[in-house]
């Protein structure tokens, strides 16, 4: 195949992305065509996910990217099943969260939660319980793995765990309600959350979008070193592609509820094989002297769920769309290790 | 907190001050006359009642009885009552007890009733029993308590002899008249609750809450309830106020004593004294019970508190 040997670089930056040599690499979460949809008020199916399929193993963070409104945040909720609290909400196709499936027996999510499977939000200062302390709503989670135990062992392991996300006077943090910190300082408190329950699969969405920049970056560490130390598996939604960029073992990229790309970083920087991740990454300002005239963009906005193109959601947008984009559907297709959704992969990167 | 408080009473006495103007200026204007009313079916002279008119100081201008009314009502003297001749400070003091009694009773029943339903209607949002309480709280805060007091005695008083129907001993009486209030203001309660936990339900840190593994039961009694408590307290703390004022029509309906069957037997003798007297009370009552509340909410919402106890 033509793809395969254009861009030289693949087989290295597959073996570059992992990290260790970590043969027993299990899937964690594994989503073959899953749809999320929602019902409105007037009874219409508005499809929020289509036919999302990706995988995420253990030791491996995914980074999820797109636009708002790609679906990115929906999908991660429903494979947390958050979803199921919205009865307008219905999931379809297959996902496999720790190996249950999650779409016939929606169920089964609740007794995961809190175990083997953790989020993070994006909004880190209201993601806590306003009118508890932080040492109570950490001894939530500690208590759903652990079960009950005494309160002093309770606060020396909850004052370690906040040690560990980088909380040096945990016990007094312990005694604070959430307004008295610092938006990083909640976002450790949410990962210390995940910690205590020492989650197999973390799901993290923008975790750092609400932060600045120094703590962005410690986040971004912290998460990286449970991926290498925990083993854990990570969902990391995000629409930085920097961030992608920087801890990603593979990109999946979402466009209007689709999986329109999904590489390993350093191949898809090299090289895109769709022209909306072309057009993602020529909308992050180029860190040199010369400044560009003007900021690039990718013209128009993402279609609403209601008014989707037909074919290619992305081709009234596409620099590159000839009539078939318009007619079709592609295929989330197969290129030598790494997928792209467009009828022109192959013709545009040679 | 100190300085709180002192701003809260500070606000609290141009109510006060505004309250006995205009409650001073609408006895006098409005038809009714106090000497005629205690003379009414005696034979009387017309010097004994220009002595009456001097006696109760009616002679002088309105702006000094105003005057001689707050200045005697700031040590503590209310007047005496034209019609019984004792202070009615004194009379109050005999008559308030019950009135407190049931005005707290009836707040209890709002708060409790309002809360369970609030909470029973946010859970099963847009489902039967939300349908179901959302009309009855709103026929509930329609109807006025002398009302729901009439129907309340048809039903458990004359239909099922379950509870006396008037009288003011024990606490079986205190049961028809403490509903009868307590239950209009309960509505204005459930949709409050109600809503504060429909809205705190779409908040991230719910997500969260089911995230970590919480159950439902667990996140919406431990966490969503809690946070909705407190905008409940509030009211509730409120509406106290307003049903020591509602208790003069459902003691009336109940023939409970209190200070609204005195002030109802005050109206009807043009009892200048006495209608003041125990307006004033309730007004006072009212302003306490608002910076109560003030004061409380601080110390209930730990937001406020740390800010507060820092401040």
């Amino acid at each position: 195949m033509s793809i395969g040997s254009s861009p030289t670089t693949e087989p290295p930056a597959l073996a570059a992305a992992s990290h260790e040599e970590a043969p027993t690499r299990e899937t964690l979460l594994a989503l073959d065509g899953m749809t999320v949809t929602f019902r409105t008020p007037a009874g219409d199916r508005l499809p929020l996910v289509r036919e999302a399929s990706f995988q995420v193993r253990s030791g491996e963070i995914v980074c999820l990217v797109g636009e708002s409104g790609s679906g990115k945040s929906v999908t991660a909720r429903t494979v947390m099943g958050l979803t199921q609290r919205d009865p307008a909400m219905a999931v379809g196709g297959r996902a496999e969260v720790l190996g249950h499936d999650i779409v016939s027996d929606p169920s089964v999510t609740a007794g995961l939660r809190g175990r083997d499977l953790a989020m993070v939000f994006q909004e880190p200062m209201s993601s806590l319980d306003p009118v508890c302390t932080v040492g109570t709503q950490l001894t939530e989670a500690l208590r759903r793995r652990h079960g009950k135990a005494s309160r002093q062992a309770e606060r020396s392991r909850l004052a370690e765990l906040l040690a560990e996300v980088g909380i040096v006077d945990g016990r007094r943090v312990l005694d604070t309600y959430p307004h008295q910190l610092s938006g990083g300082m909640c976002q450790r408190v949410m990962i210390a959350q995940a910690l205590a329950c020492a989650p197999r699969l973390l799901i993290a969405d923008e975790p750092t979008t609400a932060l600045d920049v120094t703590i962005q970056a410690q986040i971004l560490e912290l998460v990286d070193r449970l991926r290498t130390e925990e083993q854990m598996a990570v969902l990391l939604v995000t629409h930085d592609m920097a961030v992608a960029a920087e801890l990603a073992d593979r990109v999946v990229v979402m466009y209007a509820g689709r999986v329109v790309e999904d590489a390993a970083p350093v191949a898809l920087f090299d090289q895109q094989l769709h022209p909306y991740t072309s057009g993602l990454l020529r909308c992050i300002p180029p860190m040199v002297d010369e400044r560009p005239a003007r900021l690039v963009t990718i013209p128009g906005g993402v279609p609403s769920p209601a008014a989707l193109p037909t074919g290619c959601s992305f081709h009234p947008r596409c620099p590159h769309s000839v009539d078939l984009c318009a007619d079709r559907v592609p295929e989330l297709a197969d290129h030598g290790g790494r997928r792209s959704a467009c009828w022109r992969a192959e013709e545009l990167s040679r | 907190m100190l300085s709180l408080i002192v701003r809260r009473v500070l606000i609290g006495v141009p109510t006060i001050l505004g309250v006995t103007v205009l409650l001073f200026l609408a006895l006098r204007v409005l038809p009714g006359d106090p000497v005629s009313a205690v003379t009414a079916g005696a034979p009387t002279t017309p010097e004994a009642q220009e002595a009456l008119r001097l006696q109760f100081g009616l002679d002088q201008p309105l702006w000094l009885q105003y005057l001689k009314f707050v200045g005697d009502a700031l040590t503590l003297d209310l007047g005496t009552s034209y019609a019984s001749r004792q202070p009615v400070l004194t009379m109050i003091g005999q008559q308030i007890g019950p009135t407190l009694q049931l005005a707290v009773a009836a707040a209890a029943v709002s708060a409790v009733a309002g809360i369970l339903l609030g909470t029973v209607a946010a859970v099963w949002r847009n489902r039967w029993p939300d349908a179901l309480i959302r009309t009855l709280s709103l026929v509930g805060t329609a109807m006025p308590s002398f009302w729901v007091g009439l129907i309340l005695l048809m039903l458990f008083s004359f239909t099922l002899p379950l509870f006396p129907a008037t009288g003011s001993g024990g606490v079986r009486a205190l049961v028809l008249p403490a509903l009868a209030l307590g239950l209009s203001a309960a509505g204005t309660v459930t949709r409050l609750v109600r809503n504060s936990m429909l809205e705190l339900m779409g908040e991230t840190f719910v997500d969260a809450l089911y995230a970590k593994g919480l159950t439902r039961g667990q996140v919406v009694v431990g966490h969503v309830l809690r946070n909705a408590i407190i905008p409940t307290v509030t009211i509730v703390g409120l509406q106290l106020g307003a049903l020591i004022a509602g208790a003069v029509v459902v003691e009336t309906v109940f023939a409970r004593r209190g200070i609204g069957q005195m002030l109802v037997q005050g109206v009807s003798t043009s009892d200048f004294p006495v209608i003041q007297g125990v307006v004033l009370v309730i007004a006072v009552l009212y302003v306490l019970i608002n910076i109560v509340v003030d004061v409380s909410y601080s110390v209930i919402d730990p937001r406020i508190r740390v800010a507060v106890g820092k401040g």
